[in-house]
């Protein structure tokens, strides 16, 4: 079940909520906890009822493991305890290795040997690389001591909580366990729904509106068209980069929105990121719990910058390359994770050098470092990366095709265009002027909402700035019922 | 203002910004879905038909008897011939699955049936309509009410903004109320074609290859299951096919149906090489048959000439069988796919053809970019049929084989156009397909060195993507 659709925003969310702040108005906690999974349960089932097992086997098995490692030990003890967890972990990552890496081990190898191994096909059972590390940070953190005597029901919620279950953010055990417990978050919040409904209207309107429009112009450039000339490949380079913003950070800030309807605070996981003007800078700002989840549990624990300067690039390099084969299984991502990795390897030194870049040149080069290294993150082959790049830089060629590529685009502008006629030319660049306009320029979400949070009485202009954001956004999911979000593919 | 009144003043006027859609959408109406109406319809869009045919029935609840159901071929049915009390509930792309459910959409309505009569094509073992609302009609329960009504309501449709931006009118129609108009037009065509001399082609309907027998049957077998239970009479029959499109049809499967279906009920079989499918006489167009042809299956019917039962199914196949051999159109591929146990050792063969021979030439579509690896040669498929023709290679011994073996990441169809003669056109009706399965696919095919030196072409898929071509080699064989 996707958010941007009727039977999500219609059917299941508003039965959802209003049964479990019953639930609780009857006094009957345990039991909101547990229609809470259960409806989280639905919801993750709704697209295949076939990864249902996997996820509950995945639950069962951590949070088992997860109560035996944060038991209290004796020294001599200690070496079965860092067993169990390496066991932990290699079940974990077993599961997530053997069903996203598994073709792309055995292609390899094919290739490589010339031989014919038969490919599994597995479909990649949803949200499983969010699940995974969010367990395993668990089992490392129990390892660690730093757990706390959770029961099975409060570790269900934290796993299945249906508006992260999906594509995160990643969160930490330790930032939601405590709010399921508190009292106070089981009455309805009227101060929380306002916010999280302004929220889930800004992260709808960016999806459907923002996010599915550059989609268009960006399937078009990597995935049909043979050949494109500079203009289109920057054209089709800068939509997806606009796209995957808007799409992720649009599912993020719903996420966040409907979380906060159940009174439940998701951490940030964007903070304007093209505003950056380092590589540095835009880690702390694209996909925050991700880099979080990276520092604190691959960074460090490969030794941080506590091991000198080479260790530290190694270590550097090592997250981000990791970081990228998380994203997906092919070569274009270990690519993408290896130039994102060099990228922050080569920044520290530049730091170390103690040079200094003039704000905006440094910005100018993060953004197309950040903007050339999606293409060959949404690549489905070197083909494409290829195609788009090398038309990006092909100063030879023609910035304008003399061929009628521009004009049968059109019908793929957006299904109004066979009504409302564009000039496409026109359209597109002011549709991705008005892209760096609103990621350069407006506030972003968690500013809007801080500003939101603030406000006592809330005045007509936020309403219907709300209203239409949320009506519109509403109309154009009839005008797009499958538009699934960029990173469940993740 | 608070908060609560924000909350709740946001969520009207979304709402209200939100109507727009299903409003526009039940104003325009271009189904009649959501008005009920049968009466009228827009001249530019189609209504439909299935639906409000099951609406009027509703409404006239034991006005027939009778009801002929059909696909679109079903349309030049005469079914007063069948009975005075008959109505003909045909509608395009008609298969057993729409059958089935506007069959208990009449009944669980309390329509009145005494008859029920079932023309079936050959596409229902393949064609599937359960995943597209617009071919299912419901009025069984609430849920699937509402899946329909939401579908036609909350949905863009572009015919909606049409209707309403050029203001497009309504005008009568009888198509729902009396289905017989159109046979007499139909007849008038039928003597107006009568002897020209037209150049027919086969018209493959959405033929993909991957079959649906078992459901078919499964839904065939629950319209029974229905009729018995409401003392229904069931005849079922098949409706014949234009010779070109048979041929074009793996006619294995078609057999392996009417085995299945046979086991199931007993049905009147008119689908074969006979003088039905080979006459052009009888055919409008490669799908579409003539009203006398309806009335000959009617005729023969009413006789229980063609009956199918359990018993003599194998005998029919037989028969179906010999009238290929029989037929006076000269058309045999005789490919054949050899199977993993047949050893064979190329070492000795001469190669004719190698995609990897760097002087190889052949002509090729743009639809695909074919990038040489050392190990494999990578096809970049833009555009659906991607094509090659090998113009240039000639074959010396009667039989040539061809290895092919390709990599995909999705289940799709590999097909050869043969031709007998050179300056032929290829055709649907000459057409050897294979299935192309998900992962490393390995065929080995021999064929009548006719079809290389006429210039066999080659479709080494129907979708586009990236696969991975690693031989396509022709060897002369003998």
């Amino acid at each position: 079940m996707l958010f941007n659709s009727y039977i999500f925003i219609f059917f299941f969310f508003p039965i959802t909520f209003f049964i479990y702040f019953y639930l609780n108005k009857k006094r009957l906690t345990e039991a909101s906890k547990g229609f809470l999974v259960l409806s989280s349960l639905f919801f993750y089932s709704w697209w295949n009822i076939a990864y249902l097992p996997l996820i509950l086997i995945s639950m069962l098995f951590n949070y088992t493991l997860g109560r035996e490692l944060s038991k209290p030990t004796q020294s001599e003890k200690s070496y079965s305890a860092k067993t169990l967890l390496t066991a932990g972990i290699i079940f974990n990552l077993g599961l997530l290795g053997y069903f996203k890496y598994s073709d792309f081990f055995i292609t390899n190898i094919n290739t490589a040997m010339n031989g014919h191994i038969p490919l599994l096909n597995l479909a990649l059972p949803l949200a499983i690389s969010f699940y995974t590390f969010q367990q395993i940070a668990y089992l490392v953190d129990s390892y660690r001591k730093e757990t706390k005597e959770y029961d099975f029901l409060n570790y269900a919620v934290f796993v299945t909580f249906f508006p992260q279950l999906i594509a995160g953010p990643i969160v930490h055990h330790a930032e939601m366990m405590p709010q399921f417990a508190l009292l106070k978050n089981k009455v309805k919040n009227y101060h929380n729904i306002s916010l999280g409904l302004f929220i889930f209207a800004i992260g709808l309107f960016k999806k459907v509106i923002i996010a599915d429009s550059f989609a268009i112009w960006a399937t078009q450039g990597f995935d049909v068209e043979k050949t494109l000339n500079m203009l289109e490949a920057w054209f089709t380079s800068l939509s997806y980069t606009f796209q995957l913003y808007f799409d992720f950070s649009g599912y993020t800030d719903m996420a966040i929105g409907i979380a906060l309807l159940f009174n439940i605070k998701l951490p940030i996981n964007f903070d304007s990121p093209y505003k950056a003007t380092s590589i540095q800078d835009f880690w702390r700002r694209w996909h925050i719990t991700l880099s979080r989840f990276l520092k604190d549990y691959i960074y460090i624990s490969l030794g941080g910058n506590r091991k000198g300067e080479i260790r530290t690039y190694t270590n550097l390099f090592a997250t981000f390359l990791l970081g990228g084969i998380w994203h997906g299984a092919g070569w274009t991502f270990i690519l993408w994770g290896t130039l994102h990795g060099l990228a922050l390897v080569i920044h520290r030194a530049w730091q170390k050098l103690g040079l200094h870049m003039p704000m905006i040149l440094a910005w100018f080069i993060t953004f197309n470092f950040i903007n050339i290294a999606w293409v060959f993150f949404r690549a489905k082959e070197w083909e494409d990366a290829i195609k788009v790049l090398s038309s990006m830089f092909n100063f030879d060629g023609e910035l304008f095709s003399k061929s009628k590529q521009f004009s049968h685009m059109i019908h793929y502008v957006h299904p109004i265009s066979e009504y409302i006629k564009f000039n496409i030319i026109n359209y597109t660049f002011w549709v991705i002027i008005l892209g760096f306009i609103i990621t350069l320029y407006f506030k972003n979400s968690n500013q809007l909402s801080i500003q939101f949070d603030k406000k006592k009485t809330i005045p007509i202009s936020w309403l219907l700035f709300t209203s239409i954001l949320l009506g519109l956004s509403l109309i154009l999911i009839g005008f797009n019922t499958s538009s699934e979000f960029l990173y469940f593919n993740f | 203002m608070n908060k609560k009144y924000y909350i709740f003043t946001t969520l009207i006027i979304s709402l209200l910004i939100f109507s727009i859609l299903p409003i526009s959408n039940y104003i325009a109406d271009p189904s009649r879905i959501l008005h009920h109406d049968y009466k009228t319809r827009y001249l530019k869009f189609h209504p439909h038909k299935l639906f409000l045919k099951v609406a009027y029935l509703i409404d006239n609840k034991e006005k027939y008897d009778t009801l002929v159901y059909g696909s679109s071929r079903g349309g030049f049915v005469d079914v007063s011939r069948i009975s005075k009390d008959a109505y003909s509930m045909s509608h395009g792309f008609g298969t057993v699955t729409s059958y089935l459910h506007s069959l208990k959409s009449l009944l669980n309505n309390g329509v009145k049936v005494k008859n029920l009569w079932i023309g079936i094509n050959d596409f229902v073992i393949w064609k599937d309509h359960t995943d597209s609302l617009g071919r299912l009609i419901y009025h069984n329960n609430f849920i699937q009410d509402f899946e329909l009504y939401s579908h036609w309501l909350f949905r863009f449709i572009p015919e909606s903004i049409e209707i309403l931006k050029e203001s497009i009118p309504l005008i009568k129609t009888l198509e729902v109320i009396n289905p017989q108009a159109r046979i007499q037009r139909a007849r008038k065509q039928e003597r107006a074609i009568k002897g020209s001399k037209r150049n027919i082609a086969a018209a493959t309907l959405g033929y993909t290859g991957i079959y649906r027998i078992d459901q078919a049957v499964k839904e065939i077998k629950e319209i029974r299951d229905l009729c018995d239970s409401h003392d229904i009479n069931l005849t079922v029959f098949m409706y014949p096919t234009f010779y070109k499109t048979y041929l074009a049809y793996e006619q294995s499967k078609i057999e392996e149906f009417k085995i299945k279906l046979a086991s199931v009920v007993n049905f009147y079989d008119f689908y074969d090489l006979g003088e039905l499918s080979t006459n052009q006489d009888n055919w409008f167009e490669g799908s579409h048959f003539v009203p006398s042809v309806a009335d000959y299956m009617i005729r023969n019917i009413k006789e229980h000439h063609h009956l199918v039962t359990k018993k003599n199914i194998n005998e029919r196949i037989k028969q179906t069988r010999l009238c290929v051999k029989n037929m006076p159109i000269v058309f045999s591929p005789s490919l054949y796919t050899l199977n993993d146990s047949t050893k064979l050792n190329t070492d000795s063969l001469n190669i004719i053809f190698n995609i990897y021979d760097q002087n190889t030439t052949y002509y090729k579509n743009d639809h695909f970019v074919l990038n040489k690896n050392t190990l494999s040669i990578d096809a970049l498929v833009n555009n659906i049929d991607p094509m090659f023709i090998l113009d240039k290679t000639k074959s010396k011994s009667k039989q040539t084989l061809l290895i092919f073996s390709m990599q995909s990441n999705q289940e799709t169809l590999f097909q050869l156009y043969l031709k007998d003669e050179k300056n032929a056109n290829y055709s649907e009706a000459n057409r050897y397909n294979l299935l192309i399965k998900k992962g490393i696919n390995y065929f080995r095919i021999v064929i009548p060195s006719q079809f290389i030196n006429n210039s066999l072409r080659v479709d080494f898929t129907k979708n586009k993507g990236t696969y991975k071509i690693k031989k396509f080699i022709l060897y002369e064989l003998d």
